[in-house]
């Protein structure tokens, strides 16, 4: 069921009255059932995999805690009886069994993400053709693609890790481990959220409430905007220049490429603001994913603000866990000896970053070009850690002041400017493809005569102004979030029936620019990853 | 309840501006340019005082010029015909006139696809236009509601952006009201610039096209509907079915199908068909070339013909005569006369 469809709307107010009707202890249950249907009207033959990831996560968490009960209530019981050697002795031999259970879990999630995601890639790379291995290597992969595996294996993965490290206790009602893993606002594309910050909301009771409701339907119609007026528009002229970059001046070149900054951010930030808005009708507070990220002054920080949730999952789940390894200590302790002071303080964290954008990289995609745009990624923040101690001595000498305006709008301008040129790598097509785009945007410096020969992909001038009016709309929104939400001000500020009237304007906008807009390209682009 | 309250008001509030809006864009709509949209009022300015109509798709649409046909019948009727309308749509429109007209005989346009076409598969489009010939609020809205389910959206979308773009024409001062040479219902194509063979005997041979031979249900009931209305209200039902081009009736399989078809329905019923494509003049009488628009449609002088010709032919068979030696039994029996094989 697409998000962007009648259906979903009928869906989400039929879910509204029932949520609220039925008695508060079950209204868990009815957000289960309308996850399970809208996972079966996305796709039933996948629904098997959903559930067995839960089966399986369910199963192991258990038995993770039960070991570590079991473990407590032994050392407890025979306190006085064991020597330090024999608790420790005991100890290690409940962790390995803890651990087998987490390897267990981990192995099988792990193993469905990559065969589903990277089975083709791989085989690619062995010059086999997939459909060589008949209709399971190629049609069935396709066919079977589980909705939002992604999304969905980090989440269960992170609830397991959490109860091996002893974070969360596990869960026993199995179904309320398959509502979290399938929660349907999130299961397409995140955000990825933990069990402590998520399931005390889904399994909490809530009452109907005007506030929650209004913000809720207000930031769902500001999500369609987003999506369907600037980023369905603006995905047009982006497709053109992928497509026909060759034949454009080095300007269209880079047009195409900010519009592509555009469309990644009003496509995903408005997928997120329908999914919270509706969250919040629900009582459910997501995990934000987005903190207006293109107003980061590093790389580093815009990749705090952009995605968050999958920021902090392989923050938590693969880069705390390296850097804080005792191998990779040793290896710290020996570089600082050997090769110097930086070298001791850094390289641990280096060897951690570029294992955690290689997972980002291939987690996005199972392509060259997105290793390269993990790489590229990885790059600039380990270069700019490397370099921070360099740069403050270069900006003592120059004077430079940092808490000026000037140079915070060179920092977000040019942090803007990097991370657009590495989002497009990946995404004309092949790496070639994209390195391509980047070495036109170089080339031909043409000024052209007029706006229409500089974006000769903007031919519809009314749908043109409408994605540059959402443009600059977005804009201000962002600059107005910088002193708090946006919808409390304009309760504060804007008489009730104005408010109604800005919102129905707004619905109209979406249904006149948007509808044509969203025909051919009505999905989310962060749906395929 | 406190909330409950609020969030029922506030909501109603809401969809009370958004229909407000909506309604207003959709009159604008209503208002605009196309012909098919101003006929509503003439039509209820003529209430009480047609006794004949003509239902069908474009190629009654194109064929039947009250103009020609009342002064020879006497009759005082109105080209209810429009692009792509389905039967449903035939069977609302009629339902309309009969309820406030003395009607006494509707001409159907029956043609090769009629029956087998499925307006799930052919789109909004159609009913749409039949939607902006209603020229109730009331009507019009539980129309809205005869679309399918998943085509709502294309339907309020359709409303929404031809009613903001007349809005914006109105604005600019460039709107104009389009008065075409409509003549009750009908309207004149012009000559058209259609391209006409003259090889028939290769189209022939290669015809490619063939009908589809299942009747569509939904179109069984809705013709079902209409004969069983007209007998409820005595008024004589008469199945035609239009000229259409040389080039077009070589180019498909076999027409004897929905011929046979629609003969054999009419005497099922006790209705009278008339195939105006049998007519043994219809080639010297409407050369592709001269008389058509496009391969299916009249032009303006073949529409004129043709509605001398089908009132002429009315007339004799009112009084009595047997025209069944000027029309040929078959189509098999057509493409022989033409020496094709």
């Amino acid at each position: 069921m697409s998000i962007l469809s009648v259906t979903f709307l009928l869906f989400v107010a039929g879910l509204l009255i029932v949520y609220y009707l039925v008695p508060k202890k079950i209204q868990w249950c009815v957000l289960l059932a309308a996850s399970m249907l809208f996972y079966c009207l996305g796709g039933w033959r996948s629904v098997g995999f959903v559930i067995g990831t839960a089966l399986v996560s369910w199963a192991c968490a258990l038995g993770i805690q039960k070991k570590a009960d079991a473990q407590k209530a032994y050392l407890k019981e025979h306190k006085a009886d064991l020597d330090k050697a024999q608790k420790d002795a005991y100890k290690t031999q409940m962790k390995r069994s803890r651990r087998r259970l987490l390897m267990l879990c981990l192995v099988f999630c792990v193993a469905l993400l990559a065969f589903f995601k990277y089975t083709r890639f791989l085989l690619a790379q062995f010059g086999a053709e997939s459909s060589a291995f008949g209709i399971w290597a190629d049609d069935a992969i396709r066919l079977l693609l589980p909705l939002g595996i992604s999304f969905y294996t980090f989440q269960t993965v992170g609830y397991v890790v959490d109860v091996y490290w002893g974070k969360v206790k596990a869960e026993r009602n199995p179904l309320k481990v398959l509502l979290f893993t399938s929660f349907f606002p999130q299961i397409t594309q995140g955000p990825i959220s933990t069990w402590s910050d998520l399931a005390c909301q889904l399994f909490a009771e809530h009452r109907l409430d005007y506030t929650n409701y209004v913000r809720g339907a207000e930031r769902m119609i500001w999500g369609f905007f987003k999506k369907m007026v600037v980023a369905n528009i603006v995905a047009g002229y982006v497709k053109d220049v992928f497509t026909n970059y060759p034949q454009y001046a080095g300007l269209t070149a880079l047009a195409g490429a900010f519009y592509y900054s555009v469309q990644i951010y009003a496509d995903f930030s408005g997928y997120m603001d329908i999914v919270c808005g509706l969250c919040q009708m629900l009582g459910i507070r997501l995990t934000e994913n987005f903190d207006r990220p293109y107003f980061s002054k590093s790389v580093a920080e815009y990749w705090r603000r952009w995605h968050s949730s999958l920021g902090a999952w392989f923050k938590t789940y693969i880069y705390y866990p390296i850097a804080v390894s005792r191998w990779n200590q040793r290896l710290g302790k020996w570089a600082k000896q050997r090769l110097g002071k930086a070298f001791g303080d850094y390289l641990p964290a280096t060897l951690a970053l570029v294992l955690v954008w290689f997972t980002t990289g291939l987690w996005h995609g199972a392509s060259w070009a997105y290793i390269a745009w993990g790489g590229v990624n990885g790059l600039f923040i380990i270069v700019s850690m490397w370099m921070e101690r360099p740069f403050a001595k270069v900006k003592n000498l120059l004077h430079i002041n940092e808490s000026a305006w000037l140079w915070r709008a060179f920092q977000v301008l040019r942090t803007f400017i990097l991370v657009t040129f590495i989002k497009v790598l990946p995404e004309v097509g092949t790496l070639r493809q994209g390195l391509g785009l980047w070495k036109r945007i170089f080339t031909e410096h043409t000024i052209p005569a007029s706006l229409g020969r500089l974006l000769p992909f903007a031919t519809d001038h009314a749908a043109f102004f409408a994605a540059a009016f959402g443009i600059v709309l977005m804009f201000a929104v962002s600059l107005l979030q910088r002193k708090g939400s946006v919808r409390e001000l304009l309760e504060r500020r804007v008489p009730y029936v104005l408010r109604l009237l800005l919102f129905a304007v707004l619905f109209f906008l979406i249904v006149y620019f948007g509808v044509p807009a969203s025909g051919g390209i009505g999905g989310f682009l962060y749906a395929q990853f | 309840m406190h909330s409950f309250k609020k969030i029922l008001r506030t909501s109603l509030l809401f969809l009370l501006i958004i229909a407000v809006i909506s309604v207003a864009l959709m009159e604008a709509y209503f208002r605009s340019e196309r012909d098919y949209f101003q006929d509503g009022s003439e039509r209820a300015a003529l209430a009480g005082t047609l006794d004949t109509v003509f239902l069908g798709a474009s190629h009654a649409y194109r064929a039947f010029d009250p103009t020609v046909i009342d002064p020879i019948l006497g009759t005082h009727s109105y080209n209810l015909s429009g692009a792509l309308m389905s039967m449903r749509s035939r069977l609302l429109l009629l339902q309309e006139e009969v309820s406030r007209n003395p009607v006494k005989t509707v001409v159907l346009e029956v043609s090769f696809n009629t029956m087998s076409r499925v307006r799930r598969n052919e789109g909004i489009e159609g009913d749409l236009y039949t939607m902006s010939r209603l020229d109730r609020f009331s009507d019009r809205v539980s129309f809205f509601f005869g679309f399918y389910f998943d085509e709502w959206p294309d339907v309020y979308y359709k409303f929404v952006s031809e009613g903001v773009n007349v809005l914006a024409s109105r604005i600019k001062g460039q709107f104009v009201q389009k008065k075409g040479d409509r003549r009750f219902g009908f309207v004149p194509t012009g000559p058209g610039n259609y391209k006409f063979t003259d090889n028939y005997q290769s189209i022939y041979r290669t015809r490619w096209k063939w009908i589809n031979e299942s009747v569509d249900e939904e179109n069984l009931s809705c013709l079902d509907q209409i004969t069983a209305l007209c007998k409820e209200k005595n008024i004589e039902l008469i199945l035609v079915t239009t000229p259409i081009s040389k080039e077009q009736l070589c180019s498909y399989g076999d027409y004897d199908v929905p011929y046979r078809w629609y003969c054999q329905y009419a005497e099922a019923q006790g209705l009278r068909y008339v195939d105006f494509n049998l007519y043994k003049e219809k080639e010297t009488l409407f050369p592709d070339s001269e008389m058509f628009f496009d391969t299916l449609h009249l032009n303006t002088e073949g529409a004129e013909r043709f509605s001398r010709l089908f009132a002429e032919l009315e007339q004799r068979m009112r009084s009595g005569e047997d025209l069944s030696d000027q029309f040929y039994d078959s189509y098999a029996g057509l493409a022989e006369t033409w020496g094709l094989q």
